[in-house]
């Protein structure tokens, strides 16, 4: 759109957007879609394993490897100057890695003059306006705008979408966690505490695996694995069993194990 | 341990004052009765492998629902009630279910409990036998460390004796109420003449359960909470929309003059009975 050329971009100072509270953000990396459930793709490999063989270990992502949970943490800090601690009220936190992503974000006026953003901005990439509209409903040349930590402010009154590309300053920690060996529930929950200097504290609660708690609690292992063995001779399935080999028998009806061949 | 899984609370941040509350929370189901599994492939592989039909497996994991031979299925859930005191007067109604007779429950819960400042900290439910320790240290409103205030248990609230920033380990008996509540689904028939049948009701089925009381003030007051049902018993409802029996050929050794047929349940996967066909 050419009405970028012509924006007027402002980057007020720092303090101006400063306040006793919000001076930090905490925020957990998502998990996968995916985690704790059997996927398509893991089921069709482990068909595929079953009746060809193959090295392939069927697995189900439970998050969980070996008996430890990992996660990210992210603390946005309102400025990079900022001094300011992370901790955990269970499991271990790594020292923060400095990263300076590149976000992309659409904001949308509806007749304000202001609207925050989701991360503090600290420099600003782009800017571009999808749609521009005056109160009157005319559409007007892309109004300049003034870029603040968490906000982005336009002159007058506008109605459109926004869509910015910033840089935003954070420092990500690795949380790692064993499950609550004495726990009688929630073996793996936690809270995240963001110590800004100077500053209102922030507490993140800690977000475990899906089905993480609920296999803890089960003494169950990720993805329900059993061992079954099975042989047979293709054109005698009567005689299924390969000299030599093993056979599990399973009751067909319950799904109970009942002897070993 | 409970072998009860417990869903996240409705209203988990009860005030914490004197004002009288009611927290309803649905037991909650294991997602392992919702998903499959290896071990569930492994069976099914199993079975398809011995000759036998891999659709004739059906994982027990659906201990809340139950078909009886009318076709109906039953599903009976767990409500909770928490009062914030055991003697607050209430009634309970539930929109397509029955509600069946009060259990006073005792149950050894243990949360964290997040203090933000506040000094009175309100539990989802009333607590006896609390333990409660700060898990790390204790920071006021401008992120200074400073020196853990004591943590006391009163009912449902935790009384810390200066606001601060921090994070208790709670561990202590939750005081309240259980209740089944049944539901049933009948067969209905759609269309007498071919014979297709549905269920009464199926898909994004929830029972509302509403709790009424009167506050001190003498105002009216209640709270809802949507049960779900179990994903599993959804899948059984749209399983067996019409019981029919399945029948499925079974491998026979070549001596066998004869080959075996079984026939099964759709609905439930348990073998109705068998009989040899000619070859």
């Amino acid at each position: 759109m050419s009405r970028q050329a012509s924006l007027a971009i402002t980057l007020a100072k720092q303090e101006e957007s400063e306040s006793i509270s919000g001076l930090l953000t905490l925020e957990q990396e998502e998990w996968k879609a995916y985690t704790g459930l059997l996927t398509k793709a893991n089921m069709v490999r482990h068909i595929a394993f079953k009746l060809f063989g193959g090295k392939w270990n069927p697995q189900i992502d439970c998050a969980i490897s070996g008996e430890r949970v990992t996660s990210t943490i992210y603390a946005y800090p309102a400025t990079p100057t900022l001094p300011y601690r992370v901790l955990a009220s269970y499991g271990e936190l790594s020292e923060g890695r400095v990263q300076t992503p590149v976000l992309t974000e659409t904001v949308h006026f509806r007749l304000e003059t202001e609207q925050g953003l989701r991360y503090p901005a600290h420099s600003l990439v782009s800017a571009n306006w999808l749609t521009a509209y005056d109160a009157e409903g005319n559409q007007i040349p892309a109004p300049g705008i003034t870029i603040k930590a968490r906000s982005v402010g336009t002159a007058f009154p506008v109605y459109g979408s926004l869509q910015i590309k910033y840089r935003t300053f954070r420092t990500a920690h690795t949380l790692s966690m064993e499950a609550r060996d004495d726990a009688l529930e929630h073996f793996w929950s936690a809270y995240i505490l963001g110590l800004p200097l100077g500053g209102e504290p922030v507490l993140l609660k800690f977000d475990p695996p899906p089905t993480a708690e609920e296999l803890t609690a089960m003494a169950a292992e990720c993805g329900g694995r059993i061992g079954l063995s099975l042989e047979w001779e293709e054109q005698d399935p009567a005689n299924r069993v390969t000299p030599g080999k093993k056979e599990e028998v399973w009751d067909y009806c319950g799904g109970n194990f009942l002897r070993e061949n | 341990m409970d072998a009860s899984l417990l869903i996240a609370l409705n209203g988990a941040d009860s005030p914490a004052s004197n004002e009288s509350w009611i927290n309803l929370e649905q037991e909650a189901i294991p997602t392992s009765q919702n998903n499959v599994s290896t071990s569930d492939l492994n069976q099914m592989l199993a079975r398809a492998l011995s000759g036998l039909s891999a659709r004739s497996y059906q994982p027990d994991r659906c201990p809340s629902v139950s078909i009886d031979s009318e076709g109906t299925v039953t599903v009976t859930l767990t409500l909770y009630v928490w009062p914030s005191s055991l003697g607050l007067p209430y009634t309970l109604k539930a929109a397509g279910a029955a509600i069946g007779d009060q259990s006073a429950v005792r149950h050894h819960r243990e949360i964290d409990v997040a203090a933000e400042g506040e000094r009175v900290i309100g539990l989802p439910w009333i607590t006896e036998q609390a333990e409660v320790a700060w898990q790390m240290g204790c920071f006021d409103s401008h992120s200074e460390s400073i020196i853990p205030p004591e943590i006391s248990v009163a009912g449902a609230n935790v009384v810390l004796t200066k606001g601060c920033y921090g994070v208790m380990r709670l561990r202590g008996v939750a005081l309240g109420y259980s209740y089944p509540v049944v539901c049933s689904f009948a067969k209905v028939e759609l269309d007498p003449e071919s014979g297709e049948y549905a269920w009464s009701a199926t898909g994004e089925v929830t029972i509302s359960v509403t709790a009424s009381w009167v506050d001190a003030a003498g105002e009216s007051r209640s709270e809802i909470l949507e049960m779900q049902l179990p994903d599993c018993a959804k899948d059984l409802l749209e399983l067996c929309p019409n019981d029919v029996p399945k029948v499925i050929g079974l491998f026979a050794p070549e001596q066998f003059k004869k080959r075996p047929r079984l026939r099964y349940s759709a609905c439930t996967g348990q073998p109705i009975d068998a009989d040899y066909v000619e070859e």
